[in-house]
């Protein structure tokens, strides 16, 4: 099987990914899991299932790609073939012991369920299964091992690690549904947008750091297990099609029912970005391998504002470049395509409201990590670190500006120093 | 989840008040109202409608119009002096009979209890009218820019079934009334000012149509508020309440995993605005068990020990 790294091809001009021909990128568990628990915060119950069917349209476009592609044929070599991708995104380890009636499948170091163990250590115990997006995965591969007019799988977590359980398993029935699909955002669709970077200009600083990473990212290789353990997170490929359905469902769905939280969800979907990105940007540039092939951070906030934007190009979160940027008070991103950006655009249209949560996530994170982080310090993101930032000391604030999806030439957010 | 559960409320709501509605079968009461009317209509309802309407009816139907020759509305009645305010509800119903020609003209608060006027054997109109309130101060608290849940529509093609929407002080009510034509806006605001009128000196809210003075007496007794349908609850209990939700919210920033974004989350699960939770004194009682639940699933404790907490 492919490594982990050799998974992903890149779209040159936006600084994309796609896993066969579906965009994904590179995500931290920090992120993962922050995600999946404001869907959970802002609808409940009801979080679970628009999270397996966001899963499930996601893993069903990326599979029926991935099985076509390697010529996949019967219902054995899909089913192996959709566990071998799953480890190789560094999602888990996942065995299916499903016919066409259904079955179970059992999972091993899932990436939400097991992470979700290793971030809270017991702290905080979840009372539902946390493996949504697994549970779409297989029962989207089991729908396409055992394709039936009498209808699709589902799948219900029936053990979750999470829930203080000794595994994770799935059972798997069918249910009598007609098949329900989104815009799925495919490679093609992507390559067709026009280049315009809109007066910006990525520097060779950047560039140079964005292939360095990459190469690293080549290098990964997913465990025994599934499990990607690198800079200091559990690494995953995560479809930016599952990331940018949750987000936007919800979103629409409490502006409908509570508009009066839309910011409040706003500002968490954007903790989750920040939260991610500060953790996986922190963890590349602090890394032993981001010293032996780029070099030390530099010195200057300048100058590791472009290692941080060349880390987040290589990560495939869209060529983002800084437009302006004051030290210690002010930072402009701007990008002419996110994947965010672009699946809204492709399934919503356009709208009038701040979308962009995962770029003002990202910006924020990348002042933390310029003015909040010594990397000096031989352990500059220990224990405690991200929560440290929000005790004392400089905070920050983000506006988003400009935006394709409201109908702006390119995406651009703001973040500035709040002075008390 | 509250956007689960408030969807829940308003499908039992509307339940409750499909299941207090009467039967298919037509009343006597019913069949007369309707009689003389075409069974379908497609337009304004015919010159022999508006014949049916008695002359007084012609009159009222220019309420607050009265500078353009034709007969005044009658003058508002004398509430000088009456206490009870069903009592004074009852007069102006009888007001609006008179000035707008309107026939089972009931006032009730927004949760559909009856105040005064035709209230006997109209429990479904008021149930659904209580729906109807609740419903568009939701909308109008969800719309950017709208202070005041104020509204008017009509159902029907003639006869009309018309609700009058109206504040007084925190409080809304609605006025229902039955006429062959439904009241202008204008029409329906001189009754919402006529109704401010009989309850804002009972529950010393805002917009007096006149200033009227109390007896002395009577400003030295205590609010007779609590002598009303209990509209909201002792200050004791909601005191006692904010104290609690305060603890819950000093608890869960003490005991999150990203205590930052704690109270976020809170608001976020329980259906609250950040706000809201800055001022629990302000809360409605049911909101201490959305945020005893929310709180319990952030901490991942059991509901218990949330409760335990003093």
């Amino acid at each position: 099987m492919t490594s982990f790294g050799g998974l992903v091809r890149e779209i040159a001009p936006h600084c994309l990914l796609t896993l066969s021909d579906q965009l994904v990128s590179y995500q931290s568990h920090h992120y993962s899991l922050f995600i999946d628990q404001t869907i959970a915060d802002a609808l409940g119950g009801e979080g679970w299932a628009v999270r397996r069917q966001a899963a499930f349209e996601t893993a069903h476009a990326l599979l029926t790609s991935v099985i076509a592609g390697a010529g996949a044929q019967t219902s054995r070599e899909k089913l192996e073939l959709a566990a071998l991708t799953f480890h190789a995104m560094g999602l888990g380890r996942l065995t299916f012991d499903v016919s066409a009636e259904g079955g179970v499948v059992h999972g091993v170091a899932l990436h939400h369920g097991a992470s979700f163990l290793e971030k809270y250590g017991g702290r905080v115990a979840s009372k539902r299964p946390l493996d949504a997006f697994a549970a779409g995965y297989c029962a989207a591969a089991t729908s396409l091992a055992f394709p039936s007019d009498w209808g699709l799988f589902e799948a219900e977590e029936i053990q979750c690690v999470g829930r203080g359980e000794a595994s994770c398993s799935f059972a798997l029935s069918r249910k009598p549904e007609r098949m329900r699909f989104g815009t799925v955002i495919a490679r093609a669709t992507v390559e067709a947008m026009p280049v315009a970077l809109a007066g910006g200009a990525m520097t060779d600083g950047t560039i140079e750091v964005a292939q360095a990473v990459s190469a690293m990212l080549d290098g990964l290789e997913a465990d025994d297990l599934g499990r990607v353990s690198a800079f200091g997170v559990n690494l995953c490929l995560m479809p930016a099609s599952y990331t940018s359905q949750v987000v936007f469902d919800t979103m629409h769905l409490v502006e409908r029912r509570t508009p009066e939280l839309f910011g409040v969800f706003g500002a968490l979907v954007a903790e989750a970005a920040q939260v991610g990105a500060f953790h996986l940007l922190g963890g590349v540039l602090a890394s032993r391998a981001f010293r032996e092939t780029v070099g030390v951070p530099a010195p200057t906030a300048e100058q590791r504002l472009e290692q941080l934007l060349g880390i987040a190009q290589a990560l495939g979160w869209g060529a983002t470049y800084a437009a302006s940027f004051v030290p210690g008070r002010a930072l402009v991103l701007r990008s002419a395509a996110t994947y965010e950006s672009i699946y809204y655009a492709l399934r919503h249209g356009t709208t009038v409201r701040t979308r962009l949560t995962f770029l003002q996530g990202l910006a924020l994170a990348v002042m933390q990590l310029l003015h909040r982080v010594d990397f000096d310090d031989p352990e500059p993101l220990g224990p405690g670190a991200y929560e440290a930032l929000f005790r004392s000391g400089t905070r920050f604030q983000v506006e988003e500006t400009r935006s394709t999806v409201r109908g702006d030439g390119l995406c651009e957010v703001i973040v500035e120093a709040l002075v008390d | 989840m509250s956007r689960s559960r408030s969807s829940f409320d308003l499908a039992g709501a509307i339940a409750t008040a499909t299941s207090l509605g009467p039967d298919a079968r037509p009343h006597g009461g019913v069949q007369a109202r309707y009689a003389g009317l075409t069974l379908v209509s497609f337009g304004p309802a015919p010159s022999e409608a508006s014949a049916e309407v008695p002359p007084a009816s012609d009159a009222s139907d220019d309420v607050g119009e009265d500078t353009t020759g034709r007969p005044a509305p009658p003058k508002l009645p004398d509430l000088t002096g009456i206490v009870s305010p069903a009592v004074r509800c009852e007069r102006i119903v009888g007001w609006i009979i008179e000035a707008t020609g309107a026939e089972d003209v009931f006032i009730a608060d927004s949760s559909g209890l009856p105040i005064a006027g035709a209230i006997a054997n109209a429990e479904a109109q008021l149930a659904g009218a209580g729906v109807v309130a609740q419903s568009v101060a939701a909308l109008s608290a969800a719309t950017p820019g709208l202070a005041s849940p104020m509204f008017e529509l009509h159902v029907g093609e003639g006869p009309f079934f018309q609700l009058i929407g109206f504040r007084v002080g925190a409080l809304s009510y609605v006025v229902g009334l039955t006429r062959s034509t439904p009241l202008s806006p204008r029409q329906a605001h001189a009754i919402r000012l006529a109704c401010r009128h009989a309850l804002a000196d009972s529950f010393g809210g805002v917009g007096r149509a006149e200033p009227t003075e109390a007896p002395r007496a009577a400003q030295d007794m205590p609010p007779r508020t609590l002598a009303f349908p209990p509209l909201s609850p002792p200050a004791q209990a909601r005191s006692a309440d904010a104290e609690r939700v305060e603890r819950l919210l000093a608890y869960v920033d003490e005991h999150a995993a990203e205590p930052h974004v704690a109270r976020l989350r809170v608001a976020l699960k329980a259906g609250l605005t950040p706000l809201a939770l800055e001022h629990p004194e302000a809360l409605r009682p049911e909101a201490m068990v959305l945020i005893e639940t929310a709180v319990e699933e952030i901490l991942g404790v059991s509901l218990a020990v949330i409760r335990r907490l003093e």
